[in-house]
């Protein structure tokens, strides 16, 4: 059993709420962008519907996640990987935590400050966390924007390094996400 | 001779003055008195106001025959604290407002409901388009300062607000509440 590729895998919570933040925040994308290039509609604004509700869902399963995260020990990286490597995994997972609270906080500023209402699903309404106030919507715009090409610069990094634990080291990091693998040491 | 013109002019004096008390002409406060609608948008309401309004408004308990509401709303005085969505209210789809800045409410008659509860029931003319409207209102007078209370409610597709694939109500309601609120003064 050569250690580096004996590793726990992340438990089913975790693997679970991973991949469906991951799938959510695509959708996100996408919706963000269509919405925004959209012509003034009931379909741009069915579209910004279900951005908002789906990135209201995000902001509490990453809350939901984090939570579970401090009280759960992760499983260890393999012993073979560099302590800088280690670092870097660390600090880009934190700031990919930072900035799944940072996206839809920034969005709900701009709906607030737009004086838009905020009606998850159409089934309950959310307070207007800023007074209207145009100025404060337009920074709000900004900030939401410049966070997405942050959010997807660092996903195209993560991505890449799973593929690269999975592909050129050939180890199971990639694995020990995976909805596959069990918690018993693979492969 | 002069005492007959005198008592003439007595009568006609008299006259004018029941009939002015006939139908009270009311002042608006305008600082405290409020136009507003209320509308729903992505399924939650949201709440605007018509800046600018005039009326005349001739009202008496004891005259309803003479009573009379004659309102001039500008329509681009609407807001609804929200700059993108004023934005779009001008446009043609919705209200029009380079070819239609005003709306134009007048009562046919005023008649009594209960205490002090009434029922205005005249014409609404907005974005070109005129359709009988309904306005039950309370009346509460104290001297020479009244406020009038009043709600009703719209159909837009009625006026033709929000005209194309809006019309069909989706994202933004047919239905739409008008208030009113006025503090008046004789
Ligand atoms: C993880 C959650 C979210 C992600 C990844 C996300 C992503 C995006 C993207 C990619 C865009 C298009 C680019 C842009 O114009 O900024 C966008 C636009 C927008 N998003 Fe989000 N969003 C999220 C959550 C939210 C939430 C919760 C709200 C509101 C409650 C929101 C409101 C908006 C608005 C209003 C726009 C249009 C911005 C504009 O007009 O410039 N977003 N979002
Ligand atoms: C929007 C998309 C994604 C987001 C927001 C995201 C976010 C995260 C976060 C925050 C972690 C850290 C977990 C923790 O330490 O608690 C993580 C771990 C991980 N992610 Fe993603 N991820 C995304 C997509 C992906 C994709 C597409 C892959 C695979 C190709 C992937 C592979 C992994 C792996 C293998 C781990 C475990 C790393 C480790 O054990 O240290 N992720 N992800």
């Amino acid at each position: 059993m050569p250690p580096e590729t004996n590793r726990e895998s992340w438990n089913g919570v975790a693997k679970g709420l991973h991949w469906l933040i991951a799938l959510l925040v695509l959708a996100l994308f996408v919706l963000g962008w269509t919405a925004t290039s959209w012509p003034l509609s009931p379909t741009k604004l069915k579209l910004f519907f279900w951005h908002k509700s789906l990135g209201i869902t995000v902001l509490g399963l990453v809350l939901l996640r984090i939570l579970w995260r401090v009280a759960h020990q992760r499983p260890p990286l393999p012993p073979s990987m560099p302590r800088w490597e280690c670092y870097a995994a660390e600090a880009s997972h934190l700031l990919l935590y930072g900035l799944l609270l940072a996206m839809p906080l920034s969005g709900w500023v701009i709906n607030a400050a737009a004086n838009f209402p905020l009606k998850v699903f159409g089934l309950f309404t959310l307070p207007a966390i800023v007074a209207p106030d145009k100025a404060l919507q337009s920074v709000a715009q900004t900030v939401h924007l410049t966070l997405f090409w942050l959010f997807a610069s660092l996903l195209v990094l993560h991505i890449g390094a799973a593929l690269r634990h999975h592909i050129v080291l050939r180890d199971n990091v990639l694995r020990s996400m995976l909805p596959t693998a069990r918690r018993d040491k693979s492969p | 001779m002069r005492r007959i013109l005198s008592l003439l002019v007595l009568i006609a004096g008299f006259i004018t003055a029941l009939s002015v008390q006939a139908a009270t002409l009311w002042k608006i406060d305008h600082p405290r008195s409020r136009l507003g609608f209320v509308a729903t948008w992505q399924e939650s309401e949201f709440q605007g106001v018509f800046q600018k309004f005039h009326a005349q408004i001739l009202f008496d308990e004891k005259n309803l025959e003479k009573s009379r509401f004659e309102v001039e709303v500008d329509v681009t005085s609407a807001d609804t604290r929200s700059p993108d969505r004023d934005e779009a209210m001008a446009r043609p789809e919705w209200f029009f407002y380079s070819r239609f800045p005003a709306a134009h409410f007048t009562t046919r008659s005023i008649r009594r409901l209960e205490n002090n509860r009434y029922l205005a029931e005249g014409e609404l003319l907005l974005k070109g388009i005129t359709h009988p409207l309904a306005l039950p209102f309370i009346w509460q007078q104290s001297g020479d300062t009244a406020r009038m209370k009043g709600e009703t409610v719209i159909q837009r597709t009625d006026f033709r607000i929000g005209e194309g694939e809006w019309s069909s109500g989706e994202m933004i309601g047919l239905d739409v509440k008008l208030t009113v609120e006025l503090h008046l003064t004789r």
